[in-house]
């Protein structure tokens, strides 16, 4: 009886925002996942069609584009996710162990967050620029830097090259917002955990692996498998970075968001008459269920390894 | 949490076996039973309205029914209407249409024309008018390009202008449907083989080629009407300089499709037994096209936008070295002065506009692009439709397409329009001998449309369907690819030629 | 004696020796540090620079220089005010001052309304026990898990039933704001630090008398500053740089600062390939990003100001 009133005092702090993402979240989620299932949808009449089959999903792994895609996201996951976090990490952990010239530091590790998307696109693009011809126009920033002449983004580049332009760019920006929480996360431990150690006369790497890293494990949890989400999603940073002018990406380049985003931009059906659209939607579900797997995997390994 | 995971698993695991099971394409003898894309044309130059309405077959399935409107309705002048036309106007041509919706108000004061730019380009106007179709709220008039029409033609969206425009009390008469230019009266009838006509030409611009006419003089150089003729000049001109790149084409997609079809490439079309659009771009008549460029290109004849780090080639050409002609939208054609310096200009800098130059002289072609007016359906709301049919034809009116093409440079689409006033009064205003910028570029803009206007019928348009914009970027960037590559040898080149081609069809036919 | 003092100075020695290695170990460590943070301050500052170089360049550089230049030829301060008077011709007649308020408004209420739901969810998750806990928790992780674009068109449904799309009233700040109001990446950040408060507190307050909600509000809210900080900056940042849903969805004169950003700076001329001026570009993001540079030197004090866990003993 008092577990019953319980339960619904908590479903009062959970009704409203409930409510809202069932409209605006939930819904179009169930939706994604039925048009996958029609490949006949019409998405400017909204009609389902009058086929229910698997033939959206059939096309997509024919499509050798969508599993190219598949293993550009999955590089940029695995190689951005682990380097961005430690390197926050380290930053975040040496930030808070200097006293002089901290604030402004601190400032400065801000500044990529403030700074418009827009205008950091456009910076890297000019940072790697290289003209496709000799003797028009000038090379970008890096290829002056370092004297060379390489094509880093544009059309004649080779896979390592933009792939780490991309990595660059997505670890880049990825930084502020993980220093910020990590930050934030370690001004949440208790002094009394370092004066002890002080008093043992810890080593600091022996401090920073048994004191700093298990209690700062839930941020550190959160921020993996968020970003872990995030970057299985990548699609803007990639864009901006290795898009040619007219912000178009190379089907060579895409990542499965990419892959998602031009088959629900085009209208009618395909020559195996299934739906542009439900193949979208079929992409966008199988990206789905990879994040989810990985994702249970990461919670998984946390409730072995986080303390509270 | 654990056994949540494993149903989830499990989930995917049975998805994944019934994946399995039915693991075949459908049979794609299943046709649907509506028509979704453009049907069948007959073949693909439609170059003068003489020859596409021979074409026209009135028994071809139609890519939307055409709305009837009796022949004697009367239009409601005590019923208040509101109607919206949606646009991406700047803001002097915004200025100019609403100046025209007052003066329309005048005419029909029932009627209140809602304008709104709702985007900056035109694939966020057709995504924006998408979304609208989809909600129930879509606007009754829509400026854009016929792939946009193709798509809200998905929805059936797009209104049949047929029985408007042969209406009795309030349609155009013969006299003045030919009063359009055959060129783009042509493009509204072109999505499917009935007739159906879905859009009125607005505005409109072609690619010219433009020299350096100064330059020209003192060379000797005669303005050069096919490649062969251009790039002899090229050559001439890169033995004197060596630095010079002496020709630029900034558009990539427009070089092949124009090329295409000087070249009598087949690049896209309709697909005669089942009459969907179909991508045909493949072949050996356009790979020898674009090695007729590449070869240009190596040699450091020729520079493209995309091969120039993506900034103008007049860019190059204002600098009155280097570049010495160069082919853009007639639409930018204040752009060859605008940017120039004063230095340059005062020094004898001066711009010539010709033709674009073709394959043989038996057969010119130039694309022609510029957006056109849609009318969206409205349920059976006659009164509506015909208060937005009239806004639309008072748009298109042979003054009204004058006084929107002077400031910009784009040309007006009716022959009338060289014969008002206020045409009259623009050409008078024209200096033979400009000592201004501003005096050169008016003079610069009556030649371009003036050889616009010469040169209409050498108009062609491509098949539209649900691929075609997608086409039209893929072969773009096919080209990019191609000028980019440094080859070995003659085969080394022909193989990736080859690979490139194939897989840029399969990518967009996938 | 003498051995005694001998045996001193020995230790002494030796002391001494110790505090030197560990002086020096400490100033190598201090320098790797900075250097380290120099290093890394320094890539993460370059863009910023470039931006700066860009918003400095006349016109004329900008789209006609075949070069690309460290510092502006020809310098144009002018461009900052330039900026406020080009961008209301190219609009028609919607000035920057309206993007603005726009933008603080949605900002206000999204931060608003965002917040308090994060922090009545979040607490539910976190602390309060009840069926179905994980199951909810599971699926709030999987709305992060579907790319934005699959929702536009049925949100844009949606929003239009509501009449909100488009609407010259506040309806376009309605459909700006209501449809992420609940962000569960926010959600999730602050359970995981209400769960970093120790069980013992909360058992304490019961054993007081204390009700869920005032517990939240007078414990676990102040001790969870930090997050609840980070969390209002990350929603000011995503309304500073919302740009596509709020493009498709609010009236003209609704729009927000991104809009002013990306479409002001296009040449006047209508010739459907303007170009963009960067340079102007430049100069308005920079505008536009110093007021939040300032508002995280602001915050920035009780971001970095965790409140201890004092009051917990042993």
């Amino acid at each position: 009886m008092l577990d019953h009133k319980r339960d619904l005092k908590a479903w009062l702090y959970l009704i409203l925002p409930l409510f809202l993402l069932t409209i605006f979240t939930f819904y179009p989620l169930i939706k994604t996942f039925l048009i996958s299932l029609f490949s006949e949808y019409n998405a400017l009449t909204d009609d389902f069609g009058r086929y229910f089959d698997f033939y959206a999903y059939t096309a997509i792994f024919n499509d050798r584009f969508f599993t190219n895609a598949l293993t550009n996201t999955l590089v940029i996951v695995f190689v951005s996710v682990p380097v961005s976090t430690v390197l926050a990490l380290l930053i975040a952990v040496s930030l808070n162990s200097i006293k002089p010239l901290q604030k402004i530091f601190q400032t400065i590790f801000f500044i990529p967050y403030v700074t418009n998307a827009l205008a950091i696109g456009m910076v890297f693009n000019v940072m790697f620029s290289h003209p496709l011809v000799g003797g028009v126009a000038a090379e970008g920033l890096i290829n002056t830097l370092f004297q060379t002449a390489i094509d880093w983004v544009g059309p004649t580049a080779t896979v390592e090259r933009w792939r780490t332009v991309v990595l660059i760019y997505t670890i880049w920006s990825a930084l502020p917002f993980k220093i910020l929480v990590f930050i934030g996360g370690l001004q949440n431990i208790s002094k009394q955990y370092y004066d002890a150690a002080k008093i043992d006369a810890a080593p600091k790497w022996k401090v920073m692996t048994r004191i700093t890293i298990p209690l700062l494990s839930p941020i550190i949890s959160y921020i993996l498998i968020t970003s872990f989400i995030g970057s299985f999603k990548a699609y803007e940073s990639v864009l901006s970075v290795v898009g040619t002018v007219g912000r178009s990406l190379d089907r060579n380049r895409w990542t499965a968001v990419a892959y998602v985003y031009d088959k629900i931009g085009i209208s009618g059906l395909d020559i195996n008459n299934v739906s542009y659209y439900s193949r979208g939607a079929a992409a966008a579900v199988v990206l789905f269920f990879i994040i989810m797997i990985f994702t249970f995997l990461n919670l998984y390994i946390s409730k072995k390894t986080v303390h509270y | 949490m654990l056994a949540k995971s494993f149903q989830f698993k499990a989930i995917a695991f049975a998805s994944l076996a019934l994946l399995l099971a039915a693991c075949e394409t459908r049979p794609s003898s299943e046709n649907p039973t509506s028509i979704d894309t453009s049907t069948s044309q007959t073949s693909g130059d439609s170059t003068s309205s003489s020859s596409s309405s021979a074409s026209i077959d009135p028994t071809a399935p139609k890519i939307v029914n055409w709305y009837n409107v009796p022949q004697d309705t009367i239009l409601d002048t005590n019923t208040p209407v509101t109607i919206n036309f949606w646009h991406r106007m700047g803001a002097s041509s915004q200025a100019i249409v609403q100046k025209w919706i007052t003066e329309f108000k005048v005419l029909y004061p029932h009627i209140t024309v809602v304008e709104e730019r709702v985007a900056n380009d035109y694939t966020a106007v057709a995504d924006k008018v998408a979304l609208s179709i989809t909600a129930g709220t879509e606007p009754d008039i829509v400026e854009g390009y016929p792939d946009s029409v193709a798509r809200y033609a998905q929805a059936k969206a797009p209104l049949a202008l047929n029985n408007f425009i042969n209406h009795p009390e309030y349609g155009l008469t013969q006299a003045q449907q030919d009063d359009f230019l055959p060129g783009l009266w042509a493009e509204g009838r072109s999505y499917d083989n009935a007739g159906t006509i879905l859009s009125l030409p607005f505005t409109k611009s072609t690619e010219g080629l433009f020299y350096n006419a100064p330059y020209f003089a003192q060379h000797g150089y005669e303005v050069p009407r096919t490649w062969d003729e251009l790039f002899a000049i090229a050559e001439d001109i890169k033995a004197r300089e060596p630095n010079a790149i002496p020709f630029g084409y900034d558009s990539e997609d427009n070089l092949f499709i124009t090329g295409a079809k000087q070249w009598d490439a087949p690049y896209t079309g309709y697909n005669a037994t089942t009459g969907r659009g179909e991508v045909l771009f493949n072949n050996n008549e356009a790979k020898t096209m674009v090695k007729y460029f590449k070869d240009k290109v190596d040699r450091g004849l020729m520079i493209t936008r995309s091969l120039n780090a993506d900034a103008y080639t007049s860019d190059i050409f204002k600098t009155n070295q280097r570049l010495y002609m160069y082919v853009g939208s007639t639409g930018g054609t204040r752009y060859a002065y605008i940017g120039a310096s004063a230095a340059v200009f005062d020094a004898g800098y001066r711009v010539g506009v010709a033709p674009l130059p073709s394959q043989t002289l038996e057969r010119p072609a130039q694309i022609q692009q510029g957006p056109n007016i849609t009318l969206l359906r409205k349920g059976n709301n006659t009164q509506r439709m015909l208060a937005a049919w009239l806004f639309a034809k008072y748009m298109t009116n042979a003054e009204q397409s004058a006084e929107f093409s002077i400031p910009s440079g784009y040309a007006p689409i009716r022959f009338s329009a060289y014969q008002t006033q206020r045409w009259q009064n623009y050409e008078a205003t024209i200096v033979a001998n400009p000592t201004t910028s501003a005096e050169a570029q008016n003079k610069l803009v009556r030649e371009a449309i003036e050889m616009f206007l010469d040169n209409s019928q050498n108009f062609f348009t491509s098949a539209v369907f649900n691929l075609s914009s997608k086409t039209r970027t893929e072969v773009g960037a096919l080209l990019v690819k191609i000028f980019a590559y440094d080859y070995a040898d003659e085969t080394d080149l022909n193989n990736y030629i080859n690979t490139q081609f194939s897989e840029s069809y399969d990518f967009i036919v996938n | 004696m003498v051995q005694a003092i001998q045996l001193k100075t020995n230790q002494d020695y030796q002391f001494d020796q110790k505090l030197k290695i560990q002086r020096t170990g400490q100033f190598l460590r201090n320098l790797l540090l900075y250097s380290f943070l120099t290093v890394m301050a320094f890539v993460v500052i370059v863009p910023f620079y470039w931006m700066l170089n860009v918003s400095f360049q006349s016109s004329n550089e900008v789209l006609n220089s075949l070069n690309v230049s460290f510092f502006p030829k020809v310098f144009s301060p002018q461009n900052y005010t330039n900026v406020f008077l080009y961008s209301s011709a190219a609009q028609g007649n919607i000035d920057f001052s309206r993007y603005l308020f726009n933008t603080v408004l949605v900002a206000f209420f999204t931060t608003l309304g965002g917040t308090l739901f994060s922090i009545l969810v979040a607490f539910a998750l976190a602390r309060l026990n009840f069926k179905g806990r994980d199951f909810i928790f599971t699926v709030l992780l999987a709305t992060m898990m579907i790319p934005g674009e699959m929702l536009v068109i049925s949100n844009f449904v949606t929003v239009s039933r509501l009449g909100w799309v488009n609407a010259n009233n506040a309806g376009s700040y309605l459909a700006v704001i209501i449809p992420f109001l609940v962000s569960i990446f926010h959600i999730y950040l602050l359970r995981q630090t209400f769960k970093q408060i120790p069980n013992e507190l909360y058992y304490a307050a019961k054993v007081d008398g204390c009700t869920d909600f005032k517990y939240l509000w007078k414990v676990m809210v102040p001790m969870a500053k930090s997050s609840i900080v980070t969390i209002v900056i990350l929603r000011i940042m995503g309304t500073w740089n919302a740009y596509i849903w709020q493009d498709i969805v609010a009236n003209e004169k609704y729009k927000l600062v991104t809009t002013w950003l990306r479409s002001s700076f296009v040449d006047l001329a209508d010739t459907g390939s303007g170009r963009v001026l960067t340079n102007y570009q430049m100069a308005a993001t920079v505008i536009v990003t110093v007021p939040l540079l300032l508002l995280f030197i602001f915050f920035r004090k009780y971001i970095m100001s965790g409140v201890s866990r004092s009051g917990v003993k042993g």
